[in-house]
């Protein structure tokens, strides 16, 4: 008899009990979101504050997103308009297009002429009337250069105009690729913004999940100690605090998910109904299998990080005085 | 299974609660633990269940070194020592049958193995019938048998009980040292702390006498 306690009195190790270890996470990990549902309203509310501030930089990624895709449709335009003098025929145009496949800077000319340009305003829609009334056509002959690669940075880009305007032909000149090019900095710093906004915000994450795991330490302070004078381990104690925090974490991204794919739901018409006045489509993309993936990814480890900074300083086990 | 080796238990604030404590229980015992209030008993069981370790001296327990146990080890000691507090320590939300089962769901043990040990302790402090119970629907009688029933659920060897008749009334602190008598009949060894005298005279077993701090009467054994 002896001998039966002061075996069971070893510690068991993790190798020799795997069961029991097993076990205690499965019983734990249910317990834990078991009694988060029993109290739904302040369950609730941490999991909203969490899924709130998790959907702001997830719903300005989603934003960033998809104007790069509608940005990235306009990567073929020309890089400059050139328009020609309006008395410049089309067959004066072609030869003037000729000379400049021959300059080393430019991979491509393409012709437009005017019965093509015309064409091309009248299917943009609501100049029929106009038009109508000019009779003759009022639109010059434009050449679409599209430079080589390596000579569309905006030194070169402005270089190139100037030749090109001294072309006895050329009336003016357009850069396509500037406002494109101010488009994509935008872009770039909102992605950022997004990027700081979403740590600053995970940040609060981090505070609203260990505050709350801090409250309920408090609030079961008594059971706590119990517990200790009954044997538990601080390991025993510690861990429905930690999966609390994970499972406020999931149900936080899965909220912050779920408002950023109604929000791209709600969107969808009136995004459609622009598109359309563009004599375009544009489908909204939501959040990608990825970009899911990275959402609840990092509010599941938010959570735990902040129940574990919770935990580390409540939490320290049994201590004799 | 018990011994304590020239233990000092010295607070900040109270000063010395314990000088120079010496004993030894052998397994099996059942030894009573008196003294005015104030005279250290409590902190001697305190002691023993690693609520406090010794200023100085030797705690050992079931070959255990108490002073030098690692942290890590504590809650295990734990689990070998049972623990009875004369307010019970209930957790007042958790039915009966919760209260009893924490030791075991502590330790581990499969779901269908509580059931069979609870209900045993139970059946063993006659509150069988009040599993579904919550604490403060029960009696004081009945709630310290409740702790009873934990404290004996994972069958430790040792059990430690500080004043557990102090808010009963003495028929039912009778009932409750009747209780005693039983575990220590399947050999399990006991020390209770308590200042009914009149009960301790009737149940002719060792006591030990604390006057501030000091062991000063030793009844029996070694």
């Amino acid at each position: 008899m002896a001998k039966r306690r002061a075996q069971r009195s070893r510690a068991p190790g993790l190798l020799e009990r795997p069961g029991i270890w097993f076990n205690q996470h499965l019983q734990s990990i249910v317990a834990t979101l078991g009694r988060l549902f029993d109290t739904p309203l302040p369950t609730g509310m941490t999991v909203a504050v969490i899924g709130i501030s998790l959907s702001l930089p997830a719903a300005l990624y989603v934003l960033t997103d998809n104007l790069r895709t509608m940005a990235g449709g306009w990567d073929q335009t020309a890089a400059v308009s050139l328009f020609l003098q309006y008395e410049t025929s089309d067959s004066a145009a072609a030869v003037v297009a000729d000379k400049l496949r021959g300059w080393p800077e430019i991979a491509q000319v393409q012709l437009v002429t005017r019965e093509q340009a015309l064409a091309e305003f009248r299917a943009l829609g609501g100049f029929e009337a106009a038009l109508e009334q000019i009779k003759t056509n009022p639109l010059p002959v434009v050449l679409a250069i599209y430079p080589r690669t390596a000579d569309s940075t905006p030194a070169r880009m402005e270089a190139l105009q100037t030749k090109l305007l001294a072309l006895p032909e050329a009336d003016f000149t357009r850069m396509d690729t500037l406002w494109l090019q101010r488009f994509q900095a935008i872009l770039d710093l909102v992605q950022s913004a997004a990027l700081l906004l979403g740590g600053l915000l995970g940040m609060g994450v981090l505070l609203i999940v260990g505050n709350t795991i801090r409250l309920e330490i408090l609030n079961r302070r008594n059971e706590i100690e119990i517990m200790e004078l009954v044997g538990a381990t601080a390991a025993f104690i510690r861990r429905p605090f930690l999966y609390a925090g994970v499972w406020y974490g999931l149900l936080g991204g899965l909220t912050a998910w779920l408002l950023v794919s109604l929000a791209v739901l709600l969107l969808q018409h009136p995004v459609s109904r622009l598109a359309s006045l563009y004599r375009s489509e544009f489908p909204l993309s939501g959040l990608g299998l990825a970009a899911t993936g990275v959402i609840l990814a990092s509010s599941i480890l938010l959570g735990l990080i902040g129940s574990w900074i919770a935990v580390n300083r409540h939490l320290r086990g049994a201590e004799p005085g | 299974m018990i011994r304590f080796e020239h233990v000092f238990k010295r607070y900040p604030e109270r000063g010395e609660a314990l000088s120079d404590v010496s004993f030894e229980m052998n397994v099996g015992e059942m030894a009573f633990l008196t003294g005015h209030s104030g005279a250290g008993k409590s902190t001697l069981l305190r002691l023993l269940g690693l609520l406090e370790r010794p200023t100085r001296g030797q705690v050992v327990v079931h070959g255990r070194n108490l002073a030098s146990l690692p942290r890590g080890q504590i809650p295990f000691h734990r689990r070998q020592v049972g623990m009875i507090f004369q307010d019970y320590r209930l957790l007042p939300d958790r039915s009966v049958f919760d209260n009893v089962a924490l030791p075991l769901v502590v330790a581990g043990l499969p779901h269908k193995d509580i059931g069979r040990r609870v209900r045993a302790a139970l059946d063993q402090v006659g509150l069988l019938k009040r599993e579904r119970a919550t604490p403060s629907a029960l009696s004081g009688g009945e709630q310290q048998r409740v702790g009873i029933a934990r404290a004996v659920v994972a069958r430790p060897p040792v059990l430690l009980a500080d004043e557990p008749t102090g808010n009963l009334d003495p028929d039912l602190s009778r009932e409750i040292f009747e209780l005693f008598e039983r575990f220590h009949a399947v050999g399990v060894t006991l020390l209770i702390a308590t200042h009914d005298l009149s009960l301790v005279r009737s149940m002719s077993h060792r006591t030990f006498t604390l006057h501030d701090g000091r062991l000063v009467k030793d009844s029996g054994g070694h």
